[in-house]
């Protein structure tokens, strides 16, 4: 605990000033999510919102927990500061749990955003409160993992790249736009291999109280152990990377 | 916690690590004193940074044993960095922090707070004459400047052993040397310090004994003076004339037995193991062939030599 809880919550805040003011963090974080989520706002009200709500929600939550930390991972090993922190008494969890509080930070501020963003055209029912809040902390987390794995497997400039291939195949795959029941059955699988396609349901569970072809149950629980294997890769991959 | 009370700060015995097929360290073995500069010398490439990264476990070591005061290092990694500070190659605090963050940072990584992080941070400050440049941030400061605040990031904990790696790489003469007065000050206060370097001159110059490494494999170990005597008892003679015919040049590598003798100009060098002798065949010679001998200087192999001889074998 002490060389781990502590330590993250300095790393934190010393990320906050170096990283999350910067503007390539504010435009991934919330003007990309929000260009998407106003574009689409308008046709809310003509679409069904129950369709699109959830799916703008989970896109917006995923751009902004996916970023941060992939930017502040990137930076430190950029400017070779990560050295400092393996040196310190400290345990690469502490390392990890520093990126996914920013993860979880802008995540939410990102889903509060684009919600504000939606109630002038549409109403944003909550007909499940603990599984809206379940969908928000859990993929926050999920994205705030796969921000930091790609950051810890690619160089900085290399890992934007990937890191924005995947959230552009994500949201088209994802039952984001369209539907998951509406995709061509060859890309079922890939589509189900995602965890924003569950986070997108347990959303859409959440707000609307229904979902579109994976029960809540089995969104939760196949998202819970999203999180657990992307935890363990992250946390295995920080101590192969950072320490040969 | 327990420290075994020993005469050494580090123990290292057989450290093995390779990076795929490369092996950056093959049995690299050395003892480090209490309160001794201990420096870890070679070309690049040799291990030296992989070396000192195994210290404070920020390599996996494949195989040996290391201990750090007594202590298991690859067992108990977190308390072992704890007594050791560290500074990288490279300059490495958070740019976007001042001076005065980063040390208030890397001191409450260290489990210091409160009053007595805010005294340590100013104490330090003065140390390093720092003070005009506290609030000002890291990425804004030179490089010799960014160094002086890596050693104090370093000194935040108070550490009983600093591992400084190529800590002189790339700074300017003044920033050199306030490093070099901090260091000697740090030893008398009782510090074990660790250093690597590739520039010889440098390790010989401050280090009480050096460990020279080549391909992962250590080469030699020792003070200074023994390192030297093990290459070579040879000194460098450097005789000025006013003029040098070619046949006084061949006498002289006739008489002396040398293969080879350097003339540049109106100036010869050669090495040779016994001065006197070297002596009177010069002064025999200039008065066989009537030249004037305008002076001569006698002095040790140069480090380089001696670096390129221990590391051409490895």
């Amino acid at each position: 605990m002490k060389n781990t809880l502590l330590p993250s919550i300095y790393i934190f805040l010393k990320d906050v000033k170096q990283y999350y003011n910067k503007p390539p963090v504010l435009t991934f974080a919330f003007l990309v999510p929000g260009m998407i989520v106003a574009l689409f706002a308008m046709e809310i009200a003509v679409l069904c919102p129950s369709k699109t709500i959830p799916g703008l929600l989970s896109l917006s939550l995923m751009f902004s927990s996916m970023t941060v930390p992939q930017s502040a991972l990137g930076g430190d090993r950029k400017v070779g500061s990560i050295e400092r922190l393996i040196y310190a008494p400290i345990t690469p969890l502490s390392i990890l749990l520093s990126k996914t509080y920013a993860g979880l930070l802008f995540g939410f501020s990102g889903f509060i955003i684009a919600v504000l963003l939606i109630l002038p055209f549409s109403a944003v029912p909550i007909v499940s409160p603990i599984y809206t809040l379940l969908a928000a902390v859990i993929g926050s987390i999920i994205f705030s993992f796969l921000g930091i794995i790609i950051a810890t497997l690619f160089e900085i400039t290399q890992s934007m790249a990937i890191a924005n291939t995947l959230r552009f195949l994500m949201i088209f795959l994802c039952g984001v736009f369209i539907p998951v029941y509406f995709l061509p059955i060859y890309l079922l699988p890939l589509s189900l291999s995602l965890p924003l396609t569950y986070i997108t349901e347990l959303m859409r569970y959440g707000l609307y109280g229904m979902f579109d072809y994976i029960d809540p149950v089995t969104s939760l629980t196949i998202s819970i152990i999203y999180l657990i294997t992307l935890g363990i890769v992250a946390i295995r991959l920080l101590e192969k990377r950072l320490m040969p | 916690m327990l420290l075994i009370d020993s005469e050494y700060a580090v123990v290292a015995d057989s450290l093995s690590k390779s990076y795929g097929r490369v092996r950056a360290l093959v049995n690299v073995s050395f003892k480090v004193r209490k309160g001794e500069l201990y420096a870890i010398l070679g070309p690049n490439g040799a291990g030296k940074t992989t070396t000192v990264k195994s210290l404070v476990g920020g390599v996996r070591l494949d195989g040996g044993s290391l201990f750090i005061l007594g202590m298991d290092a690859l067992k108990h990694p977190l308390i072992v960095r704890s007594l050791i500070g560290v500074m990288s190659e490279l300059p490495g605090l958070f740019p976007e922090l001042t001076l005065e963050e980063n040390l208030r940072l890397m001191g409450r990584l260290y489990g210091l707070g409160g009053r007595e992080l805010g005294e340590r941070v100013d104490e330090l400050i003065r140390f390093m004459d720092l003070s005009s440049h506290a609030k000002k941030k890291y990425y804004s400061l030179s490089k010799g400047l960014k160094r002086r605040a890596d050693l104090l990031a370093a000194l935040i904990h108070d550490p009983a052993i600093l591992v400084l790696d190529e800590p002189m790489s790339g700074v300017d003469i003044m920033s050199r040397a306030i490093i070099m007065k901090k260091l000697d000050e740090l030893i008398k206060e009782g510090k074990t310090v660790i250093l690597t370097t590739h520039n010889i001159s440098e390790a010989m110059e401050i280090a009480h004994r050096v460990l020279i490494l080549a391909k992962g494999r250590v080469v030699a170990e020792g003070s200074p003076a023994e390192l030297r005597s093990m290459v070579s008892s040879e000194q460098v003679v450097e005789v000025s004339l006013n003029e040098v015919p070619s046949g006084w040049i061949e006498s002289l590598k006739r008489e002396l037995r040398l293969d080879e003798v350097d003339v540049r100009g109106k100036v010869v060098r050669f090495q040779y193991e016994d001065v006197m002798k070297a002596l009177e065949v010069i002064i025999a010679l200039s008065s066989r062939y009537s030249v004037q001998i305008m002076s001569v200087a006698t002095n040790p192999v140069s480090w380089d030599k001696v670096l390129l001889k221990l590391t051409s074998n490895p």
